[in-house]
């Protein structure tokens, strides 16, 4: 059932985006249903001309008649399919260029929420392998079954016409051999599903041996026959699912093929004792003892058909569930305000569809311009501040406003004129220099020289100056002449877009991921001209540049447990004062030794 | 083609290893297959002439029988078909999957056999992925050369049909063939052109599509307001993309539709000609019919021959990738064993340049490692610290110079028997999707059923508590497999633990601690100094503070060795490790 479903949601969703070119591929194919059956009548009749032309009987002009009727039908017929094929090819790219933007769409419209839920990631990553394909293909599916099971009835009807015995036998046993080969065909299909955690298992084998980390660790552990063993449990569990499902299929396919036979057997009797008894012309035999062949191929065609379908229409499930997906609701329309001062008022914190409490009733205001960081240890709470703050999630109790407004109810661009971030994950877009540093303010972008000195305050300048297309240089690995930039480089572009825009606050997530020694003191040496200009929210993994800030937050377990600038945290005893006597103790002369 | 020969014969070869009955059983239904589509359209013409004989002479009654005889024939040959297909197909889902499973085998067994090496070329990657892609892609190609055999020969029955009657129905046959074969050729060139002038912009598509569904991305892309940029963007470049598709299918289009016109073309000649003939009283009536029949059913075999063998060219290249993978170097062994070594490792002026890069990552770097010794090994980003330590373990050779445990070269070591010796968890550790017990075991595997053992190392690496919590050793990790999930730290821990369970006397620490806290990542890297105390390790790690609880400190630069000391030595030298020592310590002062 749901199968059809989605087969009908495809062809909607084709008729919805290119409903001229589908309609026309759509009739094409459908006219091509009754050819079969028509040149199997008209065969008859030529062969009925010819003969009554032979005896002597009949008019050249009916022979000529019917033998025009013939090549107009094959030729009909040919084209037809043809133009429904090429049609339907158009159908593809016009689908292509018109519900991707719409996907897009629809992805900028989706809660954030989603995109962090482990359970969705399948299905983000199907999304984004071209769905319309999938659409594409089970429309196109479903279409040919239609197809060839009409060109069927019509051949069937033309059989009628020539002997209803003959065509009753048919109808006897061509429903149910259609029917056992969908059967089998969804037995078939059963493997896929019976089967996926085999599947997944050997797949995720297959990886690992083609991961050079892996095979490293393989050779170095001698843990070859360890995985050879995997490799066999998992592909011989695989294969018992698989042959035992086949087995049920196979029964029903031999069915079908025996009810084949003994159709065969049918026709062929009737049509010869029709045929010496007289109630059958020859060009009757000859259309029957024709058509069955074609007859019989279609219906096993139509199985084979089906279980390709099959698969094609689960895909869509994604694309369905995708689209029903919850939309964000973060989209206030408030455009101004008077002030921008940020306050968590008792602000607690679940991620959706999560037991643990990630943030307990945190309290705490950021006059506009402050400068402020937030340390703790890992699962503190840290980075689920900032994604409230930017608005991304709704917290589950309390108020998070800027300017006494709450965080969601303000427009996105508004928020973009707010706030500004480095997170850890930055982007390192695979586009041009330019678009890559105008990322932090869409407004410079035709502005070279503010784009050249925030790369120039990122210490990066040398990046465009040093190349002769300048800040028009594509980076990143997709382009031939695009030429791929160090870690380090990337975090410099990350830092220039916080440079370049002008924000309110800026938020800086500091990279946990290995930074050289060199690199990271530069990095907080970015970090403290950034805090010069204006207001800053700081996440910080490493003490050491949380000195920076005119008041430290300190966060365990969810909750601020202490607060206050550097001097003052380490004038008293408590979390921050230990962590940070820990971490610079090996930096310290006379500190202490392993 | 020499080369396509032999892959060909390495298909039959590993299609007949891999499943020996379906093999030798296709080859004889298709023997019988070959035979009936032979058959199948020479006795319907029979049928058809003895009947128009029959019809016209009513007295035959040797007709009769002959007739009787053909249909029965004819009968016979149709249910051939049915009855070897049902064989063929219930042998051929079984032969499917075990031919997966053969030469799954084969591939996960080359990849151990690999140079480690040659995997450092993304090229060689490249092929790795085009391999797994054609893996068991021999089936199918055995099957469609077996059904493009098959077509043809029913192709070549109905020529021989309609040429008792004329030669030149032959001749107009095989023209109507010509412009579908030449309109196939066309399009899967313009496609195969398509697709090499698209990839860069097909590339720049699925960039951008990605953006929109990763959680990084999508987080950065709302906060600074890219979306409306980087849809119009991605818009773009799909326009652009579906524009070539539409504007090459035109074209193919076009040239369809004149090979349509040529097709039928040759049908109004075939039927006209004869017809023409039956009217000349050259063939019978029934013989007409014949011909009518072989027409339509020509026309239909021959769409389904090109298919397939257009199918089976395409095919080749998926097998050809996966054959061309297995040609890739292998390692060669050294004859001489490890002996376990008692005084030094050395380096003697190593150089080793990475296959696919031009850049050498160790420029005659030389330096020693002592028995028992910790050694912290510091340098910037590039400087070649993690390509030191894989030479380290043998598992890479150096391209010139050597690594020499007390004088033994390690390119003439057996690698197993050095690897025995070696323990090491990289920056690039791998998460197992598979049990605790087992990320943790895989190191020693012959240990891993030592419960009590392994239980005690987790607890002193991740906490008394750790294995317990997530639900002992046997519970599955990584959620794909409906397992517990584990953080990045919580990944790290094991990993630590995984290295520290294989037993041996030399341990490599390639920084693997880069996403844990600080505390935690001090926490690990001095309990790891302390858990090491016997053996000799050798740490990579940016914490430069880690450097004063070592016994030496190799600081590196550009592939060679710039200092060599310990810490107190080498801060009062002032040179590059000073400089980096102050760099970092400037923010903790």
């Amino acid at each position: 059932m749901k199968i059809l479903k989605n087969c009908l949601f495809c062809i909607r969703t084709i008729l919805r985006y290119v409903p001229g070119y589908a309609l026309a591929a759509f009739c094409c194919e459908i006219l091509t249903t009754p050819f079969a059956g028509l040149q199997t009548l008209m065969l008859q009749r030529i062969v009925d001309s010819a003969l009554t032309y032979a005896r002597g009987l009949g008019e050249t002009e009916d022979v000529f008649r019917h033998g025009i009727c013939l090549v107009l039908l094959l030729t009909l017929g040919a084209s037809l399919q043809r133009i429904g094929l090429y049609l339907m090819q158009i159908v593809s790219v016009r689908l292509m260029e018109r519900m991707a933007p719409d996907i897009a769409g629809r992805m900028t419209q989706l809660e954030y929420a989603s995109f962090e839920n482990r359970q969705m990631q399948e299905l983000f990553t199907k999304m984004s392998q071209e769905p319309e394909t999938g659409v594409y293909n089970c429309a196109l599916n479903f279409l040919f079954i239609l197809q060839k099971t009409l060109t069927l009835l019509f051949s069937m009807a033309v059989i009628f016409t020539i002997s209803p015995w003959i065509g009753l036998g048919i109808v006897l046993v061509g429903i149910p051999m259609l029917l056992l080969g969908y059967y089998a065909a969804g037995r078939n299909f059963a493997v896929t599903f019976e089967g996926a955690d085999s599947r997944r298992r050997m797949a995720e084998l297959k990886r690992l041996a083609t991961d050079k980390h892996a095979m490293f660790e393989r050779k170095l552990f001698g843990a070859e026959q360890l995985f050879a063993q995997k490799w066999d449990f998992y592909s011989a569990r695989y294969a018992d699912i698989a042959i035992e499902e086949q087995k049920r299929g196979m029964y029903a396919d031999v069915a079908a093929r025996l009810l084949n036979v003994v159709y065969l057997v049918f026709v062929i009797c009737a049509a010869a004792s029709g045929f010496w008894g007289g109630s059958l012309s020859i060009g009757q035999f000859a259309a029957a003892l024709h058509a069955v062949a074609g007859i019989g191929n279609n219906l096993h065609d139509c199985s084979r058909q089906m279980v390709w379908l099959l698969s094609v229409a689960m895909e869509i499930n994604y694309y369905r569930e995708f689209l029903a997906l919850p939309v964000r609701t973060d989209l206030g329309h408030v455009e101004s305000l008077s002030g921008y001062d940020i306050a968590f008022s008792h602000v607690s914190f679940r991620y959706p569809g999560t037991k643990r409490e990630v943030l307990k009733d945190v309290s705490f205001t950021l006059r506009e311009g402050e400068r402020i960081a937030f340390v703790g240890e890992n699962g503190a709470g840290k980075s689920t501040i900032v994604k409230l703050l930017c608005g991304l999630y709704e917290p589950k109790a309390g108020r998070i406003s800027v300017g006494g407004v709450p965080v969601r109810a303000l427009s996105p661009a508004l928020r973009t004129r707010i706030f500004s971030a480095v997170f850890q994950d930055f982007g390192a877009y695979q586009l041009t220099l330019r678009e890559n540093v105008a990322f932090g303010n869409l407004k410079s972008f035709q502005e070279d020289e503010r784009l050249l000195a925030a790369l120039g305050r990122a210490d990066a300048k040398e990046l465009a100056t040093g190349h002769p297309e300048g800040l028009d240089r594509s980076l990143g690995k997709l382009t031939e002449n695009g030429q791929d930039l160090s870690r380090g480089q990337w975090q410099k572009l990350a830092m220039a877009r916080a440079f370049v825009s002008d924000a309110k606050y800026v938020i800086l997530d500091e990279p946990t991921a290995s930074l050289d020694p060199l690199a990271e003191s530069r990095m907080y040496e970015n970090f403290a001209r950034i805090f010069e200009e204006r207001g800053t929210v700081m996440i910080s993994h490493r003490l050491a540049s949380a000195k920076m800030a005119d008041r430290i937050f300190v966060l365990d377990g969810g909750r601020i447990v202490q607060e206050g600038s550097h001097e003052e945290l380490m004038a008293r005893q408590g979390l921050y004062r230990a962590m940070f006597l820990v971490q610079s103790s090996l930096y310290r002369e006379g500190g202490e030794q392993g | 083609m020499k080369k396509a020969i032999r892959y060909i014969g390495y298909t039959f070869r590993d299609c007949y290893r891999a499943f020996p009955k379906f093999f030798l059983m296709s080859f004889g239904l298709d023997f019988v297959g070959i035979f009936v589509s032979l058959l199948a359209p020479i006795l319907l013409a029979r049928i058809l002439e003895l009947a128009g004989s029959g019809a016209d002479k009513t007295d035959g009654f040797g007709v009769k029988s002959a007739l009787y005889w053909a249909i029965a024939l004819y009968g016979l040959c149709l249910a051939c078909a049915p009855v070897t297909e049902v064989v063929f197909r219930a042998q051929s889902r079984r032969a499917r999957i075990l031919g997966e499973k053969y030469f799954g085998s084969l591939l996960v067994d080359f990849s151990g056999k690999i140079r480690l090496e040659a995997l450092e070329n993304p090229e060689t990657l490249d092929r790795f992925y085009r391999a797994e892609a054609g893996e068991n892609s021999q089936f199918t190609f055995f099957e469609q050369l077996l059904l493009s055999l098959r077509s043809a020969v029913t192709g070549i029955g109905l020529m021989a049909v309609v040429g008792r009657y004329s030669p030149v129905l032959v001749v107009t046959g095989l023209f109507s063939l010509l412009p579908s074969l030449l309109s196939k050729i066309y399009f899967e060139k313009r496609l195969t052109a398509l697709r090499r002038s698209q990839s860069g912009i097909l590339r720049r598509c699925n960039y951008l599509r990605g953006l929109f569904s990763r959680r990084d991305s999508v987080r950065e892309m709302r906060v600074l307001g890219l979306e409306a940029y980087l849809t119009k963007l991605w818009e773009r470049a799909n326009g652009q993309r579906a524009e070539e598709y539409y504007r090459t299918n035109l074209d193919v289009g076009k040239k369809q539709v004149y090979g349509i016109i040529v097709i039928n073309l040759c049908y109004v000649c075939n039927i006209g000609l004869s017809f023409y003939l039956m009217m000349q009283g050259k063939i019978s009536v029934g013989a007409f019919a014949a011909c009518l029949s072989a027409f339509t059913a020509y026309d239909a075999g021959m769409a389904t021959l090109l298919q397939m063998v257009f199918q089976a060219v395409s095919t080749y290249h998926v097998v050809e990738d996966y054959y061309d993978f297995f040609r890739i170097p292998t390692e060669t062994d050294g004859d001489a064993a490890y002996c376990p070594f008692s005084e030094k490792i050395e380096a003697r002026d190593v150089h080793f340049c990475y296959s696919g890069s031009r850049a050498e990552a160790l420029r005659g770097l030389t330096c020693e490692i002592e028995k028992g010794e910790h050694v912290v090994i510091v340098g910037e980003n590039g400087s070649g610290k993690t390509t030191f330590a894989k030479l380290l373990t043998g598992a890479y050779l150096p391209a010139q110079g050597g690594i020499f445990y007390d004088g033994q070269k390690t390119d003439g070591m057996i690698r197993k028997s050095l690897y025995a010796h070696i323990s090491a968890v990289s920056q690039d550790f791998v998460h197992y999707s598979f049990s605790l017990r087992e990320n943790v075991g895989i190191s020693d595997p012959a240990r891993m059923a030592d419960t009590e053992a392994m239980e005690a190392l987790l607890a002193r690496v991740a906490g008394p508590d750790f294995a317990e919590e997530l639900g002992g050793l046997d519970v599955q990790l990584g959620r794909e497999f409906g397992g517990q999930e584990l953080s990045g730290g919580e990944w790290q821990k094991v990993a630590v633990a995984r290295g520290l369970w294989k037993d041996c006397e030399i341990v490599i620490f390639d920084e693997p601690t880069s996403a844990l806290d600080p505390l935690a990542e001090y926490e690990i890297l001095s309990k790891f100094m302390e858990m090491t105390r016997r053996k000799t390790a050798v740490i990579i790690s940016h914490r430069v503070g880690i450097c004063r609880l070592a016994d030496r400190i190799i600081v590196m630069k550009d592939g060679r060795l710039a200092e060599c000391g310990r810490h107190e030595t080498l801060l009062a030298a002032g040179g590059e490790y000073a400089r980096i020592w102050k760099e970092q310590a400037k923010w903790y002062q």
